[in-house]
């Protein structure tokens, strides 16, 4: 299973922005034939997924492979960055 | 799936070349047009306590420093989004990238140290300082790190990109009660990563208004009322004789009015402690001279007034344990608070 997590902090970062990159993950996956199954995790929440995340900076935008941590970009500036990131996966 | 993402981009263009439009009919008009510098687009303003908002810095005052803020203020950092350079693609036909990058940097200064001042919402954190790793070893004791640090600066900085929801919010610190407002100098940075352009301002905190303060005195006393007839009744005259003593009181610190800001007047009670049979207080020496006994000193009670900061003082009292005769009228320093004068003065 493919998937894409937005680790962002609700302390500091505006939510809709880790939702749009996980949108466009989705969206941009399943253009391409690469269903993906996208999440955004709040790292000040006690979710199983922060195992995934690389403290203490946010928003930080993480792609798995089958349990796998495939890839991770910090504070990506433009949704090609997302289409790369899962292009890539 | 792909159709709402082509739909959505195609909205993003268009939402471009409505902003780029905006900014040729802005020109076009002479209104501002966007721009990536901070000092374009970011306004400072402090919220006293009491009173008016005042701004700092603002596009239409750019470049204010050493502006003097009240210590119990807050300070806020605001940007405009509506003057700042939307993304735009760095080569013809590429992908939209932000233009405006910001990272909010403030720095207290006090005497030779300067230390970033965190948390400040939504640009910089103040991650704590990890335990110290415990020895389990031996069953002893757990032992701790020699040296302790005050945590890790960690600097949220914002992208201005609203396709993705990016933005540049407004954000605040406060003065009162913390290292900042207790500063010699606050220096504030906003810094636009992209261009690297920068605005800078400094702040400096300042005790406005009345403030209570406990102060030293050392009075010159001049008992009222004696003459030579009352001298013939067993009167003693005093004149201008030392007296120590302390003022329950304050001082203001006017913000506006520049001669009330220069003479920095304060009021309270004074009271002191003379001897107006045998003045037993030597100025030279600071003392009591030796074989004063506590049944010696009188003390003395009456409103104060003084100038510049509680260094020169004016007080009418009376004294408690004269019989008769007991006014007196004092002018006096007080050492403590000319000292501090002068050490700041030599500072300078």
């Amino acid at each position: 299973m493919r998937q894409f997590f937005a680790f962002y902090n609700s302390g500091f970062d505006p939510e809709l922005q880790a939702q749009t990159f996980a949108d466009e993950a989705t969206v941009h996956g399943t253009a391409i034939g690469k269903p993906i199954v996208s999440k955004i995790v709040d790292v000040t929440g006690n979710d199983p997924d922060k195992s995934f995340w690389n403290p203490p900076n946010t928003i930080e935008c993480v792609t798995v492979d089958a349990g796998t941590k495939r890839e991770s970009r910090l504070n990506p500036s433009a949704l090609p960055d997302i289409d790369a990131m899962v292009d890539r996966l | 799936m792909k159709t709402y993402n082509s739909n959505r981009k195609s909205n993003f263009a268009r939402m471009g070349s409505c902003l780029l439009s905006l900014a040729a009919f802005s020109a076009a008009t002479g209104l501002s047009v966007a721009q990536t510098d901070p000092a374009a687009f970011t306004a400072i303003r402090e919220w006293p306590r009491h009173g008016a908002v005042k701004t700092i810095v603002s596009p239409d005052l750019p470049g204010r420093s050493n502006v003097e803020v009240d210590e119990q203020s807050i300070i806020r950092i605001g940007f405009d989004t509506t003057k700042m350079t939307p993304p735009g693609a760095l080569v013809t036909g590429g992908p939209a990238r932000p233009r405006v990058h910001l990272r909010v940097e403030v720095y207290s200064s006090k005497g030779p140290s300067r230390s970033p001042i965190a948390p400040i919402p939504h640009y910089a954190d103040l991650l704590p300082a990890p335990a110290p790793a415990s020895s389990s070893a031996g069953g002893g004791a757990p032992t701790t790190s020699e040296t302790t640090t005050a945590g890790t600066i960690v600097y949220h900085d914002k992208y201005f990109n609203p396709a993705i929801g990016a933005g540049t919010p407004d954000t605040e610190f406060n003065l009162a009660g913390t290292q900042a407002g207790a500063a010699d100098f606050i220096e504030i940075r906003v810094t636009n990563l992209m261009t690297q352009e920068s605005l800078t301002t400094t702040l400096i905190p300042q005790r406005f208004g009345f403030h209570a303060k406990i102060t030293d005195s050392l009075m010159f006393v001049k008992r009222l009322g004696v003459n030579n007839t009352t001298k013939t009744t067993g009167v003693e005259a005093f004149n201008f004789g030392p007296s120590p003593g302390v003022t329950y009181g304050g001082t203001y610190l006017a913000r506006g009015n520049g001669l009330v800001r220069f003479l920095q007047p304060g009021f309270g009670v004074n009271v002191l402690f003379t001897k107006w049979s045998d003045p037993a207080f030597d100025a030279s020496t600071g003392l009591f001279v030796a074989g004063t006994k506590a049944s010696d000193i009188q003390t003395g009670i009456g409103p104060q007034v003084s100038l510049f900061g509680n260094v020169l003082q004016f007080t009418y009292g009376w004294n408690l344990h004269a019989e008769q005769k007991r006014q007196y009228f004092g002018i006096g320093v007080s050492f403590v608070n000319m000292a501090t004068k002068l050490t700041s003065l030599v500072a300078k």
